[in-house]
């Protein structure tokens, strides 16, 4: 669990213990020895979303873009992800929100990778959480200055299941957004109440697992077909194996 | 050859009807969920659904290009090329040739002990 308060009533900072397996907070040999602040068992960073999000509409080079997706209309092309069903499902869905093209879509990606892969042998597993916004025109959207890494997950194991542990100062602060930030568009100069949604989460197959909670091994492992898979265990090959299964998405 | 129709595609709200009774990771600690492995892979609630607009999301979760595509590629170039401790074309590979295709002259002969 996450030692942390939250405005949404969860007052959880002075805790000392965890609440369900009530292992220590700190180091237990350090409370007693240390007179200095005692040290925590592990730590992660977060980096805060919100200002970031603001700070897009205080620039009058980046301003006048977060509305590009809507301006720009691409008739039977598909080059952004604003011209995908599953873009246009949601504003459908979400009539109000859809109305104020300033609102922000976000991506979400994942994945871990070893920060001292020269350094050292061990095994050694950072998980860097990115959110990126998609109103911006697609030569700037997913380039590097508008990546924001929010999340920083540092231990020495794969946090599996776990992660959403680590992602709830996120999740707070998008459902924050979610509810509108008063914030000032320099480009209209105007204040205006930002809202902001997750579109979706982009990693690669076993951080699939960890984020939508379906787990990505064994015989169940394709999120897609479910409990009616047709894998089977190779004999001799001693993996699983969905050979053939492709055929049944296409035509016979 | 396989002749069945693809599994069903479950709308959003299906998926919500599935996980909405499963405990979260941040309210009950890891815990296994009954039947896990045998007819379910779920291993908690996940935390975006906490998020009110989740469930009106169709696509949720995707998979990137650079890790499909890349990995895919490797893996039959390394096939094709015959790349050494790469390869999976292997001996038990053709054993389970034999098995679920109709490839006779690509199966293992035991006879000579060679491919």
């Amino acid at each position: 669990m996450l030692f942390y308060d939250n405005d949404t009533g969860k007052k959880d900072a002075s805790l000392l213990q965890c609440k369900f397996c009530h292992k220590p907070k700190y180091h237990p040999i350090n409370v007693a020895r240390r007179k200095k602040k005692p040290i925590p068992v592990k730590s992660m960073f977060y980096l805060p979303l919100i200002p970031r999000l603001q700070r897009l509409f205080a620039s009058m080079q980046i301003a006048p873009h977060m509305t590009w997706h809507h301006e720009k209309r691409r008739e039977g092309r598909l080059c952004h992800p604003s011209d995908g069903e599953a873009w246009k499902h949601f504003d459908r869905k979400h009539p109000t929100y859809a109305a104020d093209p300033r609102n922000v879509r976000l991506g979400l990606c994942s994945d871990g990778f070893n920060p001292y892969i020269q350094a050292s042998s061990l095994p050694y597993s950072c998980w860097p959480v990115i959110v990126t916004p998609y109103n911006l025109p697609f030569e700037l959207c997913m380039s590097k200055p508008y990546m924001f890494l929010t999340c920083l997950i540092p231990r020495p194991s794969n946090p599996k299941a776990c992660i959403d542990v680590f992602l709830e100062p996120l999740i707070d602060d998008l459902k924050k957004l979610w509810s509108g930030l008063l914030t000032y568009d320099i480009s209209k100069r105007q204040n205006f109440i930002m809202r902001s949604n997750l579109m979706w989460t982009i990693n690669d197959f076993p951080a699939y697992g960890m984020l939508s909670s379906w787990g990505t091994h064994g015989k169940l492992a394709c999120p897609h077909c479910m409990e009616h898979h047709k894998s089977f265990t190779l004999n001799y090959g001693r993996k699983t194996c969905w050979f053939d299964s492709h055929r049944r998405f296409l035509p016979i | 050859m396989e002749t069945d129709g693809p599994p069903p595609r479950l709308t959003p709200m299906q998926v919500w009807r599935r996980v909405k009774d499963l405990l979260k990771i941040t309210e009950s600690g890891a815990k296994r969920i009954d039947g896990f492995g045998e007819w379910h892979n779920w291993t908690k609630r996940s935390i975006f659904w906490d998020l009110p607009y989740w469930k009106h999301n169709l696509l949720r979760h995707n998979l990137d290009v650079m890790h499909t595509k890349k990995s895919f590629f490797d893996n039959i170039f390394n096939i094709v090329m015959n790349v050494v401790c790469k390869t999976k074309d292997d001996d038990k590979a053709r054993k389970d040739l034999a098995l679920y295709c109709r490839r006779r002259d690509l199966e293992l002969k035991a006879q000579t002990g060679r491919w």
